[in-house]
This record gives structure tokens, sequence and C-alpha cells, in this order.
């Protein structure tokens, strides 16, 4: 008590003392009390640090400012990471000179990370980089937009010590010239990223390049871990094969959107490289005239002895008897699940996977519109493995509504990221009606440590009242770490948007037109995996 | 509720929960390395005034609970999010800031640096170059242009 007492006894003398200093200013300053300090006086190692969080651009801007602004701004530790493609809010840089100059005053032995548009993929740039930037280790070339290769038979040198590098494809463009000159240079690659120009294809007929020569490409990078090939229209099995015969270390590999990969080497991939852990199919499916991954070359595979952990096969068009043969044989390490989009799947395989017990590692699942699951069967799932999971995606099945959730949700205590609802535009309506108000409640008592969630139900579902602002306080105190709230645009986004904007949190809300909850976040690989 | 008696440059002493003063790590050194016994003994802290240091301690007792952020490695800038609290924290005199984030600095309170820079950063980011030099007072000092700014300028 007497302590108590002092506490306050002192904390009002110094109260008072403070507001007679701040009254009696010339007083004050006699004695010293009253702030004299500049932002000059800060010292070089805070003013370092106020401009970290400022973007290049600005970092150049404030370059004329003064001399002490200028010699910070100047500072390598500023300019380990740079983009200098401007349309990523990158730094524009107008002439090859004035990149030189940047590399060899800016940049020099801090410089780690770098990335390239086509203009400024020269090879006098390239042999800059490699004399003066030892510390590169990271590299993107972006040739996407390309028409034309700038002529490489001077180019001598590269970067060498390149850990990962990203190598973003134009449609025309041979990258042979380019790619012979830096095959002895890139042998210690560990992650390797080609993306390719899937999100430009057109429906109409196209001749298809292979632009990059991933056989011999594969013999100069045996050391990669992680192999991303994104999109690309003609990467098909002989590829995937062409890896695996060179890259024993493989841990990673993920074929998105890659059309002409049927799976055929898929059984070869998995016997030659026993580190693979990580197998990403998403959207490997038929297009044209192209098959898609075909179930007889999934089923080859022998699931059950490999080391995988992490699988993504959503959006593929696999047969019932697959999908019911793999969730048998799906390996007892495997965290991550991927299983979207099929429309085979149904409750036979959710019960084979708990007849097996082989989904007790599991922490990722995702059952995206896979509409022939009842909930009996997902609460019977969700009730062995519900507490362990990280992250869910049931969304896009109509009849998973409020009821279900409600039912749900108190056994996802641990769930990190979580997809729901179904949208407007999918061609089954769903009759009842949600009331989102007692939804929120629920997630915001039941899931303290959510950081992302997306609800796709749209207006003519979604039910709220007056009493739905009182909600998203309780889910906004609840959820302190929620950082991407992904809603239908309507008036009950706007509700949302307003009220996180009103507690300064304006970057959570989103709509779905321009953004989706997925759970990469949760591979293992995440960080390898980025790019752009 | 173990408690620590701070001794400010003007004499005031501040008492404050031990955990909470531990959150400086200068002050975790002194309280752990030392043989100060927090019953009896005042903790000098003779460079920084109380003008100063109670904005601090506020500001520390606020924040107790928080986890440490992670080491922010200097990259290239991000989005970052300032709460409502320290927004209003924020409202001081430029002058008093600096000299909280130079104390800060000495205490080795990473994230009240931290927010002080972010604060600065953002008014950096919405300000042109005139204002820049009104808000920080700079001496006008005329700056020859090198040879790089030469090119940068083209």
């Amino acid at each position: 008590m007497d302590r108590r007492i002092s506490m306050w006894a002192v904390t009002q003398d110094v109260s008072s003392a403070t507001i007679s200093n701040i009254k009696d200013g010339a007083a004050g300053q006699k004695n010293g009390l009253l702030p004299t300090a500049t932002i000059e006086k800060l010292p070089d190692k805070i003013l370092l640090k106020i401009f970290s969080y400022l973007p290049h651009k600005e970092l150049s801007r404030l370059a004329r400012v003064c001399r002490k602004w200028r010699t910070v701004s100047c500072d390598s530790r500023l300019w380990t990471h740079v983009s200098l493609r401007p349309e990523v809010s990158g730094l524009h840089v107008s002439s090859i000179e004035s990149l030189l100059a940047l590399i060899s005053i800016r940049f020099g032995p801090s410089l780690k990370y770098i990335e390239l548009p086509i203009e400024l993929i020269t090879h006098t740039v390239l042999h800059e980089l490699a004399y003066k930037c030892p510390n590169l280790v990271q590299m993107l070339l972006d040739f996407s937009t390309a028409m034309q290769l700038h002529d490489f038979s001077d180019l001598q040198t590269f970067p060498t010590k390149l850990r990962s590098m990203c190598i973003c494809l134009s449609e025309v463009i041979f990258m042979e010239g380019f790619m012979r000159k830096i095959y002895n240079f890139i042998n210690g690659l560990e992650v390797l990223h080609l993306i390719g120009t899937y999100e430009k294809v057109t429906e109409e007929e196209e001749e298809i390049y292979e632009v990059i020569n991933i056989h011999k490409l594969k013999s100069a990078v045996p050391n990669l871990r992680v192999i991303n090939l994104y999109g690309i229209v003609f990467v098909d099995d002989s590829h995937v094969e062409a890896f695996s015969s060179n890259c024993q270390q493989l841990e990673c590999l993920a074929l998105n959107y890659c059309n002409k990969v049927t799976g055929s080497t898929l059984k070869l991939l998995f016997q030659r490289c026993k580190r693979l852990r990580c197998l990403l199919m998403y959207q490997t499916v038929g297009m044209m005239e192209h098959a898609g991954l075909l179930s007889e070359h999934v089923t080859a595979v022998e699931w059950d002895k490999t080391a995988l952990q992490e699988l993504d096969i959503g959006g593929t068009e696999l047969s019932a008897e697959c999908l019911l043969d793999l969730m048998g044989r799906l390996p007892q390490g495997l965290r991550y699940l991927a299983c979207g989009q099929q429309d085979a799947f149904s409750d036979i395989m959710i019960k084979e996977l708990l007849e097996r017990g082989n989904y007790k590692s599991l922490v990722a699942l995702d059952l995206d519109r896979n509409e022939n699951i009842s909930d009996e069967a997902l609460l019977a799932f969700l009730t062995h493995q519900g507490p362990a999971l990280r992250g869910l995606v049931l969304s896009g099945i109509p009849h998973l509504t409020e009821q279900f959730w409600l039912a749900v949700l108190p056994l996802l205590r641990n769930v990190k990221i979580l997809v729901m609802g179904m949208g407007d535009s999918c061609c089954l309506k769903i009759h009842q009606k949600i009331h989102i108000d007692s939804l929120i409640d629920c997630i915001a008592n039941c899931l303290p440590e959510l950081e992302r969630l997306e609800i796709q139900w749209g207006m003519s579902t979604l039910r709220f009242s007056d009493r739905s602002s009182k909600a998203i306080d309780f889910i906004r105190m609840r959820c302190p770490r929620l950082q991407s709230w992904v809603l239908t645009d309507g008036k009950y986004f706007e509700l949302v948007k307003s009220n996180f904007e009103r507690a300064d949190r304006k970057t959570v809300v989103r709509t779905t037109t321009n953004c989706h909850v997925t759970l990469v976040y949760l591979l293992l690989n995440y960080r390898d995996l980025l790019f752009n | 509720m173990v408690i620590a008696r701070l001794q400010s440059k003007d004499g005031d002493i501040f008492i404050i929960d031990v955990d909470v003063a531990k959150r400086s790590n200068t002050l975790k050194l002194a309280i752990e390395m030392s043989k100060i016994d927090l019953d009896d003994d005042v903790i000098p802290i003779e460079n920084i005034t109380s003008n100063v240091l109670k904005p601090i301690i506020d500001w520390l007792t606020y924040h107790k609970d928080d986890e440490p952020s992670e080491p922010i490695k200097i990259l290239k800038a991000k989005p970052y999010y300032i709460s409502n609290w320290d927004k209003e924290f924020l409202k001081m005199d430029l002058k008093l800031l600096y000299e909280i984030m130079n104390a800060a600095h000495f205490l080795d309170i990473k994230d009240l640096v931290d927010l002080g820079c972010k604060h600065i950063a953002n008014i950096i980011k919405i300000s042109s170059h005139e204002e820049l030099t009104e808000i920080f007072e700079f001496e006008a000092t005329p700056i020859l242009l090198t040879e790089l700014e030469q090119i940068e300028n083209m």
C-alpha cells in the first residue's frame, strides 16, 4: 500500500514538473530541460533506420536535401535489395550509364538482390555486377516484354555466387544465345524460377516456342533444391525427367499451370530424387490438345515410399479411382494437401484417409469446390484432425453453411488461414441465408491465431444488421494477427473496410476481385518459392 | 510486483515494474549484471531528463505485454502499421520526439526507436522538398552536383 502511495506521489510530482516546464519555456531552456535536439543531431544509425522505411525512389530525392542526408542515403546498407522494374514499384533508371554508376557507387559489395528489366540486361551491366558485387546471391532477369535480345556475344563473365535466379521468359525470344554464355557461372544455383507466359495465352491457336533449352540448362545446375516452372506452355514430362536426372538435391518442384505435363515421369522423379518433399501441380489441367495430368501416371507413383510432405493437385482432372488410391497411399509425413476442384473427390476419399490414419501430420488442407463431400464426412475428419490444422480451405461447397461452420470452428483453434463461403457467381445457388455476425463472433472466439481469412459469400447470401459493427470490432480486437481479410465486393465489404480503416489498419480488408487467400504461406519452401 | 526506481537527470524518481524496465536492454543489463538492490537503490539515468523519461515509461508500460518484434533487416521498403495508441503518443513536438528517440536509442528500446523512425519516414514521404527544409529546420546548404547526381538528374 505504501508503495502505491509513493508511486502516485512521484508521478504527480513529475507531471506537475513537466507541466511547469512546458509553461515556463524560457526558464526550462536555461536549465536544459526543454528539448533542443534537431533531426541533424540524431545518430546516423537512427537516420539510416528512418531511411530504411523509405523506397529507393524517395531516397534519390532525399539525397538532394542536405549533405548529411546525401551521405546516409548512399549508405550501401540501404541498397542490398534493389528492383529496377518501375512497374513493380522499383527504381526507374533511365540509362545503362546511370545504372553502371549506381553499381559502382551505391551497390558495391553490399548488393545481395537485384531485379533487372530487359532494357538493362546487357553484357556491360552483367560484367559490372560480376566484378563489383561479389555478394550478389539472388537475381531476377525479366525478359517477358522482350521483342529482341541484346547481343551477348561479348559476355565473358557473370555473377558467380548466385544462389537463386528467376528468369521471366518471353513467348518468342530464344534464350539460348544468353544461356550458353552463363551456364559456366551458375553451377551454385539452389533455387531456379522460370516464369512462363501462361497469363498471356489467348484461346487462339498460337505457335508455341521452346524458348529455353531445359535439357541443356539442367546440366549446368546440379545443386538445385527448388525448381519453380510457372505457367510455361512448352514444359512437358521430358523436362521433368531432365531435371530429375541431374538434381539429386531436389526438395521442391512446382509445375503450376504447366499444361503439357501429364505426369508420365513422376514415378521416375520420385525414384531419383529421394529428398523431394514438395510437389505442386496446381492447374496442370488439359487445355486444347494437351491432356493434362493423367490418372494412370499418378497411380503409377509409389507414393507411400516417398518422403513427400506437401502435395498440390488442385484443379487437375483425376478419376475417382485414382484419388481413392492416392488417399490410401499418401505417405505418413504428409503435412500439406491441396486437392481442390476435383469433381470426383467425395466422402469415400475422406473415409479412406481416416481409415488409413495417414493424415496425422496434416496441417494444411485445401478442398476448394469439392461439392461432392458431405458435411458429415468433413465434420468427422475435422473432429480428428481439426485441432492440428493451421490452414483450411473449404470454399465453393454450397451446403457448408453457417450451421456447419458454427459446429466446426471450435475444432480449429490453431488455424491461421481460413477460406469459406461460396461466391454468387457460381452456378449453384445457395438457398439458405448466412447470418454473418454470429459466424464472425464465433471466428473471433475460436481462432485467436487467425492471420488470413476469406469469406466468399456474396451480397445475395449474406445477412447482416446494425449489430454487424459490433462483431467486426470484436474480431478486430480478438484476432490481432489478422493481416488479410478478403470479402466479396458489396455493402458488407464496405462496412468491414471502413471499420478497419477507422482503426488505422488500412491494408487488411480487400475484395475477391483483386485478392485470394491460399495456403501457400504454410509451405516449408514458401520463401524460396516467392518470385516477382 | 517487483519494482525499480529510475532517477532522471533532474533528480525525479520514477517507480516502475521491473519487467517494464527490462524491456530496455540497457536497463536489463544494468539490473542483471550489477548488484543493484531493487528494494533500496535507485538507478540513475544521468543523461535523460524527466520530460523525456516520462513518455518513454508511459510507452513501455503500455507495450509491456507486446511480443518483441523480429529484428528488422534493412530491406526494401515495406508497408508498416502504427497503432492508434502509438499515433496518439506521437502527437508531440518533433524536437521532443528526437530527444525521445535519442534516449530510446541509449536505453536500447528497439521498438520505440523503430516507431519514431516509421513516423518520421511517413512525414518525409508526404512532404515536398521545401516542406522538408522547413519541418526539419535545415540550414539551406547548397549542394554541389556531383557527377553521379548529374547522371541521375538527366
